[in-house]
């Protein structure tokens, strides 16, 4: 499986239009890359697609409480480790 | 007009068509034929818990199966549900004794003895027996169903109760432009607390075809899975999907925008239903484009829908003409007032003293609040809220609904409002994404719309703030328009300090 941080930042990045290399996966994703919770939603199902977790292991308050991208990435992280 | 309601109440589908359900706990196929026979458990089960015609039950959940059983059951025995969005409402017993409710559902825990679990729905339905006998039940057009909830921005949600009338003669109307019928598969997701997304699966039981019911988190996921010939959805779901597709696609080449298109929704759709908020054209030619015919409409929760866009009578920035058993006039004020030969009520529940007579007029039409014209073709085209009008010191009243959407084709501008009322000229708060590293860009934008605008639609003024307007901040209504009084009152500030001179 690719990186799943690269993954996540790529997905991003095609998003919202902005360079990856240009992500800090500490800001918010709400403030700082003003993503709405659908646009969350879609990003969360790119992400699923690519690295072949299941979007079903995701319950909605796992989705409510993501912040950064670091905690996107340490949600697929977490997932990809226990289906592997 | 179809007797809809008395048929989904009384009637056996047949076991051709299902309705598939994507929630947390995965996807699951139903028949039709099964979804009713476990309704009619439900109504068996209601009525167990003393539930009869008439009483009201409340439900407080996401989108899943229980909720159409409770929906489909009541149904059954004509108790009234009320449907309350969850997470804009809690399950308590304050909820239950406001609104008078026998019970109240819900998929969030709860002590109180009136809030029964969703979770243990299936289970109690499987106790009862398999052949439930239930009496017919018969509704008059008067009789009511349901009660939906105003998403007004300030203050309680007022109550506004569904008749049967009201609702045979929507979806029969919807019916006669879109032929819903055996090889269609309807996709919905937004909350069935809006009575309009129960429409479909009505629809499906009445007319024969399929049905998708997702919640919103799993939409994305779940359509180009199940290939849906229908997307029911809002301005804001499509315009994320557009960006998503966009982005996929090198460059702009026609051929694989339609082929994204086509992976991120599946190979059938016959048309994308879109309504409850402005569409902007951009969105909608980009659907176009992609081959994916979409129709916008006009409706509110207290007319339900009123005019729709639909094929062979399309007109691209109208939102169509007046469906069945609608009329609408334009008062002197350019006010739409809608007539409708099943109202949905002619009056609030659970409201102040004079919010009825605001819009429910004595003669039971709907002053909407909404300023409109016709073509001559009868297309009718919405130029903003009345609410939306600026009036300038001047005297000059300005609709700036136009103005906010020419300032939103600029790539760095997400969303924004105009105000002004009380000023020499207007001002904009634009929410950018990048911030004030978007300046100039905006600036030039600014500058080449000003150049086009009459002197009175001039921005002369404009704030960037690079706070996102979303539900969760109470800068958007649930159905994503701007709430101007709340997005001015949270700028305030700042908006003393905004640029100001013609850019």
């Amino acid at each position: 499986m690719k990186n799943i941080e690269s993954i996540v930042k790529n997905n991003l990045s095609h998003l919202i239009d902005i360079d990856a290399s240009r992500i800090d996966i500490d800001l918010s994703i709400f403030d700082d890359y003003s993503l709405t919770s659908l646009s969350i939603v879609i990003l969360i199902t790119n992400i699923c697609d690519e690295t072949d977790v299941p979007v079903f292991n995701f319950t909605d308050a796992d989705i409510a409480n993501l912040r950064t991208l670091r905690d996107v990435i340490t949600m697929f992280t977490t997932a990809a480790g226990q289906d592997a | 007009m179809e007797q809809i309601i008395n048929q989904v109440a009384n009637g056996r589908p047949s076991t051709a068509h299902s309705i598939t359900i994507y929630g947390p706990g995965g996807r699951a196929v139903l028949p039709l034929a099964d979804l009713d026979r476990l309704a009619r458990k439900t109504a068996v089960y209601l009525k167990s818990l003393g539930v009869s015609a008439g009483d009201r039950i409340g439900i407080v959940a996401k989108n899943r199966l229980e909720w159409l059983l409770l929906d489909l059951g009541a149904l059954k025995i004509k108790a009234v549900t009320a449907a309350f969005e969850a997470g804009k409402f809690a399950p308590t017993a304050t909820l239950a004794e406001r609104y008078a409710l026998r019970i109240v559902f819900s998929d969030e825990a709860s002590d109180a003895p009136s809030i029964l679990p969703m979770d243990g729905l299936l289970a109690a339905l499987e106790a009862l027996p398999e052949d439930s006998d239930l009496s017919p039940v018969v509704y008059a057009p008067d009789d009511v169903t349901t009660i939906k909830f105003t998403s007004g921005s300030t203050g309680e949600p007022k109550g506004l109760a569904a008749t049967v009338g009201s609702i045979d003669s929507s979806i029969s109307a919807t019916q006669v432009l879109f032929n819903h019928s055996s090889g269609d598969k309807l996709f919905i997701f937004l909350p069935l607390s809006l009575l309009q997304q129960r429409y479909w699966v009505y629809s499906a039981l009445v007319f024969g075809h399929d049905v998708v019911l997702s919640t919103y988190q799993l939409a994305y996921y779940a359509l180009p899975r199940e290939a849906p010939t229908v997307v029911m959805g809002v301005p804001a779901f499509f315009e994320t999907l557009r960006k998503a597709i966009a982005a996929r696609v090198e460059g702009d080449d026609p051929a694989a925008l339609r082929r994204a298109a086509i992976e991120a929704m599946g190979p059938r759709i016959r048309y994308l239903w879109t309504g409850s908020a402005p569409a902007s054209p951009e969105m909608l030619r980009f659907f176009e484009d992609c081959g994916m015919a979409i129709f916008e409409g006009y409706g509110m929760n207290e007319t339900c829908i009123v005019t729709k866009n639909a094929p062979g009578a399309h007109r691209r920035g109208s939102v169509g003409r007046p469906i069945d058993g609608k009329r609408l006039s334009i008062g002197e004020d350019g006010v739409i007032v809608v007539h409708s030969a099943f109202p949905v009520n002619t009056r609030y529940l659970f409201c102040a003293p004079g919010d009825s007579e605001r819009i429910f007029q004595p003669d039971g039409s709907v002053r909407t609040g909404d300023l409109g014209r016709f073509d001559e073709d009868g297309f009718l085209y919405i130029l903003g809220r009345a609410d939306d009008v600026v009036v300038l010191t001047n005297g000059r009243n300005v609709l700036v609904r136009s103005i906010e959407e020419r300032l939103r084709t600029c790539p760095e501008v997400e969303n924004c409002i105009v105000v002004g009322s009380g000023e020499d000229c207007l001002s904009a708060i634009l929410c950018a994404p990048r911030g004030e590293a978007a300046r100039d860009a905006i600036k030039r934008h600014i500058a080449d719309l000003n150049h086009l605008n009459g002197p009175d639609e001039r921005i002369g003024g404009f704030l960037i703030v690079d706070e996102p307007f979303s539900i969760e901040n109470g800068l958007l209504t649930s159905q994503y328009k701007p709430k101007r009084r709340e997005i001015l009152a949270r700028f305030s500030d700042e908006m003393s300090h905004a640029t100001r001179g013609a850019p």
